[in-house]
């Protein structure tokens, strides 16, 4: 009987220190931010864990093609039986196949938007880990400052036609970075509509809608309409800069409404042009040196 | 035990790395997996509170540190699961003399663990200010993670149940001493 009591005892001491642990270092995080110890240690545990993630990624990302090949095969021909037969007609071979195509693909694109950058430098990566909740909208790309990637760089990754913005870097170690996404309800950016010099406002994760950008503080005088291509604005002022230099796409306009709190300004939805779910590698732009 | 620990580390590392590098990109509907809660339910059904609790607050850290979320916020929703798990799926013990009962199944209480991380962790970021759509949130995040980590239970689970072996009932039974 007192053997059991200790053994109650003790675990509820463990669990009990474990807990007052967590809410020590809860607190700790959200009073030091990201420039403190908490800080520091989450910039070492990615140093840690990114060899390790790395491997992870080439092991899986065999499985991980697969799988988009099959679900984008799904979602074009909304046929399971065509998808099974295909699958079943070229096998591993067309699956590798297309792997190869796809990854060529990205990289041309890539490539492709790399060029219309013009005197913009960049240094280009590759997505090593993700949030794996619908909280956090970040993702950790394998270069840091020793390849010249700085807080607050401007991302792109590479679409079908050419590349799109994607967020930008909000934690940096030498041979990592993390970067938060546009979908994070944290992320503005200045934005407006290309062809329409007054149409700029900020755009930002819309709520309640996974995947969907809002554009906001339009006027309503502005003529805005759907298939609007929506791009960086990138404004400069004496003592104020924007840090994504003007033009990259970041989405296409899908509905456009009057907002009901205001009534002065339009309701923008943009259905952002990445793919955030399938981010494999990314361009850092480097505006600012 | 130092074998136990070195397992139960090399695990919650293994499965975090995991959890961040390579589920996140096969989940169409948003949540991914929770892997670290299939472990930390394994250990609190066959090691006990513990382990169950050390390696939940182990994974959650590591967690939180390459995700860059506010450190301890998952670490405190796995030590409530281990804890939850562990005191609810064990409501007798063995007495003086008695064998040990034999351990709950594991996927109901993974089906719970799951379903109570996910709870918790809404829970915690509603009062730390986040605000998000409850519709969107539960489509999107809650109801793709209990059931893709449920599902991945079932192929993980046996592997863990190897790896961290229930002690077996009879090891339980004091010797008698024979002339």
């Amino acid at each position: 009987m007192l053997l059991s009591k200790n053994r109650i005892i003790r675990r509820r001491a463990v669990v009990g220190l474990l807990l007052a642990a967590s809410l020590t270092l809860l607190t700790l995080s959200f009073r030091e931010g990201s420039s403190g110890v908490v800080g520091e240690i989450q910039r070492n545990a990615v140093s840690v864990t990114a060899p390790f993630a790395t491997v992870a990624h080439r092991v899986t990302r065999p499985a991980v093609d697969a799988w988009n090949w099959a679900s984008g095969l799904a979602s074009a021909r909304d046929s399971t039986e065509q998808l099974k037969r295909l699958q079943a007609q070229f096998g591993k071979l067309q699956v590798i196949q297309n792997q190869q195509a796809e990854e060529v693909a990205r990289l041309k694109a890539l490539l492709h938007f790399k060029s219309t950058l013009g005197q913009t430098k960049s240094v280009a990566g590759q997505v090593l880990e993700q949030s794996p909740t619908a909280y956090q909208n970040t993702v950790t790309i394998d270069i840091g400052s020793s390849a010249g990637v700085a807080v607050n760089d401007p991302v792109v990754a590479p679409t079908k036609e050419s590349g799109a913005l994607i967020g930008k870097v909000v934690q940096v170690t030498g041979d990592q970075a993390v970067v938060t996404l546009l979908l994070d309800p944290q992320n503005y950016v200045t934005a407006g509509v290309q062809g329409e010099p007054n149409a700029v406002g900020l755009i930002k994760a819309a709520s309640g809608q996974v995947g969907i950008l809002s554009l906001e503080l339009i006027p309503n005088a502005v003529r805005v309409q759907e298939g609007d291509i929506v791009t960086t604005a990138g404004f400069k002022s004496s003592r104020l800069a924007s840090y994504y230099p003007p033009g990259i796409p970041i989405g296409r306009v899908t509905s456009v409404s009057g907002n009901d709190t205001t009534g002065d300004t339009k309701v923008i939805q943009v259905t952002p042009f990445a793919d955030f779910q399938n981010i494999t590698d990314v361009l850092v732009l480097e505006p600012r040196r | 035990m130092i074998l136990d620990a070195v397992k139960i580390a090399l695990c919650v590392f293994v499965l975090a790395v995991l959890e961040v590098a390579a589920t996140p990109q096969i989940t169409p509907f948003g949540g991914g997996p929770d892997l670290i809660v299939i472990l930390v339910v394994a250990l609190a059904l066959w090691r006990g509170v513990e382990a169950a609790a050390v390696a939940g607050f182990a994974g959650g850290l590591l967690l939180d540190a390459v995700t860059f979320e506010h450190l301890g916020m998952a670490s405190l929703v796995y030590v409530g699961v281990a804890w939850a798990v562990a005191t609810y799926s064990r409501r007798r013990e063995a007495g003086p003399g008695m064998l040990e009962p034999p351990p709950p199944r594991a996927l109901p209480w993974l089906l719970a663990g799951a379903t109570a991380a996910q709870l918790g962790s809404l829970v915690l970021h509603v009062l730390l200010g986040d605000h998000p759509a409850p519709a969107v949130l539960f489509w999107h995040q809650i109801a793709p993670a209990i059931l893709q980590t449920t599902l991945i239970g079932l192929a993980l689970l046996p592997v863990l149940r190897r790896i961290f072996r229930p002690p077996s009932a009879m090891s339980h039974v004091p010797r008698i001493a024979t002339a």
